[in-house]
């Protein structure tokens, strides 16, 4: 009888074991920053629109690895990503490892960790932007892990410690974590958020149509900013987190792009020639300017989220009527002009300020 | 389908134990080598100290069959982690094996004989995950059963048995185990 008790706990064991290693996978452990107590850590999602755990595939993003990435001024790549396979080399699926722990996987390298946890980020944004209706493209882009980018003399990305969004090319980039020493750019939320703005930018100011764009290049460097800056602005929305760059970069870096803080415009970066960092132009201070007072109206205007996705629609009608020439405040006119009147003369009010450099230029829908 | 399979042959195994060990050669051993674990971004393997410990059954001296039941241990030294200091992975995975094959003797060499083995059978896999975000942790163990398959080149000589060994596990594994071993009959 002793026996056969022994037997029977054993096969019990054995069945429960079974039960564990068997069922679906629901929801990946991935790392979050969980918006109440502002502190990262492990969180169980399910992640409705991703097909294949093991290649981190699906509808939003699709990962790879071990590509070298062409970025040139003489790249062949056309819009929506038509000939992205003459800028990448060498891209290889990525393969997860993880085990299934009940009804969730639990990612058991550090690289399958980031990969996930980088879906993750990108689908909370994409979802966000679905619910405002912007844009959806049916493809998924690629995004390439740790991708080997060739110096050029023109290359004015970082190639370590960044991530990035390659329009026309329609691709992302996470690059290696070297020198950073807190939350990797592949972790953080709103850093992956920013980019997938980046994205529907792309779709929504430029139409998807930038490869044979004429511009000055002045024109572009302020466009560039406001490209930053509603990155950054729909980031913080999106993780309701003005500060969400604190969490990888410096100190430094990272107060320059706090939302939370007010800037004003400054009289020199009107032309678009300043600022500049290492000698080439900074877009990063104008278009917290832009972001920065986009954050401290978003409590008053329910709906300025939906005001800056049509801004981008109209600025993008402008510059194909008026030959691509932008001058600084016309995406905040245009975000105006979508505001009901109450509503704008608020904002008028909020912005004449911080706008003063060129508050000249907002007379027409500012009275 | 492997799991109620695995379970059958487990309990077999397990039952012919106590009978066929006072007709046939028991012998403990060890093995150390490399693991090699292909890496998540697609791009290349890791490779890590690979241990194992076995207790083998050879039929083949009473029985006149070139069958060999073994019950092994395996697990390696990996440890997640590329120098993010906020963020660290950690994961550790053992596999009890319980296999039977065939344990085939080809020639006599230097006053032994050199053979080939081959074995299959189910393995209970351990696996515990560490994730540490700054100062906290989560840990999780998870244990499932899996296939596992050795091939190995084997010398014999007196109560010694060396060999070098091929091992893989299946599914949710992408290790690769190449170990040199040595066992003893008791």
């Amino acid at each position: 009888m002793r026996a056969d008790g022994y037997q029977q706990h054993y096969v019990a064991m054995l069945a429960v074991t079974l039960m564990i290693g068997c069922g679906e996978v629901h929801r990946v452990r991935v790392i979050d920053r969980i918006e109440r107590s502002g502190r990262f850590t492990t969180v169980d999602k399910p992640l409705p629109t991703l097909d294949s755990i093991d290649h981190v595939r699906g509808s939003v993003v699709e990962m790879f690895g071990g590509a070298s990435i062409r970025i040139d001024s003489a790249n062949p790549a056309r819009d929506r990503g038509v000939n992205r396979d003459q800028l990448v080399s060498h891209p290889e699926s990525v393969q997860t490892s993880w085990v299934k722990d009940g009804e969730v996987a639990v990612p058991t390298d550090i690289a399958s960790l980031l990969l996930l946890s980088a879906y993750a980020h990108f689908e909370r944004a994409a979802v966000y932007f679905s619910e405002l209706d912007s844009i959806v493209t049916e493809n998924s882009a690629p995004c390439f892990y740790d991708p080997h980018i060739p110096i050029s003399d023109d290359l004015t990305v970082s190639t370590v410690d960044n991530a990035a969004y390659v329009p026309i090319a329609d691709l992302f980039l996470i690059m290696r974590t070297e020198k950073l020493g807190d939350i990797p750019l592949a972790l953080n939320p709103g850093v992956l958020a920013h980019e997938y703005a980046h994205r529907v930018f792309y779709y929504e100011l430029w139409g998807a149509e930038l490869a044979d764009v004429e511009m000055d290049p002045l024109a572009a460097n302020l466009l560039g900013a406001v490209d930053e800056g509603v990155a950054d602005y729909f980031a913080a929305r999106i993780v309701n987190d003005p500060q969400f760059t604190s969490h990888s970069l410096d100190e430094t870096a990272a107060a320059a792009r706090d939302l939370s803080t007010p800037r004003q415009l400054e009289v020199a970066w009107l032309d678009g020639t300043k600022p500049t960092k290492s000698g080439v132009y900074d877009p990063y201070p104008l278009g917290t300017v832009l972001a920065a007072n986009l954050w401290h109206l978003v409590d008053a205007i329910a709906d300025l989220d939906t005001a800056v996705l049509a801004a981008q629609r109209s600025v993008r009608i402008d510059l194909s009527t008026h030959g691509f020439t932008y001058q600084v405040g016309d995406f905040e006119i245009a975000l105006l002009q979508h505001l009901d009147e109450s509503t704008r003369i608020y904002a008028c009010a909020e912005l004449e300020y911080t706008y003063a450099a060129a508050w000249n230029r907002f007379s027409g829908v500012c009275l | 389908m492997i799991a109620p399979h695995g379970l059958a042959v487990l309990t077999a195994l397990l039952s012919m134990v106590p009978a066929a060990a006072a007709a046939a050669d028991l012998e403990v051993g060890v093995g150390v080598g490399a693991s090699l674990r292909s890496n998540s971004t697609g791009v290349g393997v890791t490779p890590a100290i690979g241990l194992s410990a076995n207790l083998g059954l050879r039929l083949c001296a009473e029985l006149d069959l070139p069958l060999r039941l073994e019950a092994m241990f395996l697990t390696d030294t990996f440890s997640g982690g590329d120098g993010v200091a906020a963020v660290e992975l950690k994961s550790w995975q053992g596999e009890l094996g319980a296999l039977a094959g065939i344990d085939l003797g080809l020639l006599d060499l230097a006053g032994g004989h050199l053979g080939v083995e081959a074995l299959l059978g189910p393995a209970l896999r351990i696996t515990t995950v560490t994730i540490r975000v700054r100062e906290e942790k989560d840990i999780s163990t998870v244990t499932n059963i899996a296939g596992m398959g050795v091939f190995g080149i084997v010398y014999g000589r007196g109560a010694w048995r060396f060999s070098l060994r091929g091992v893989a596990s299946a599914p949710e594994s992408r290790l690769v185990y190449m170990l040199a071993g040595a066992g003893v009959q008791l």
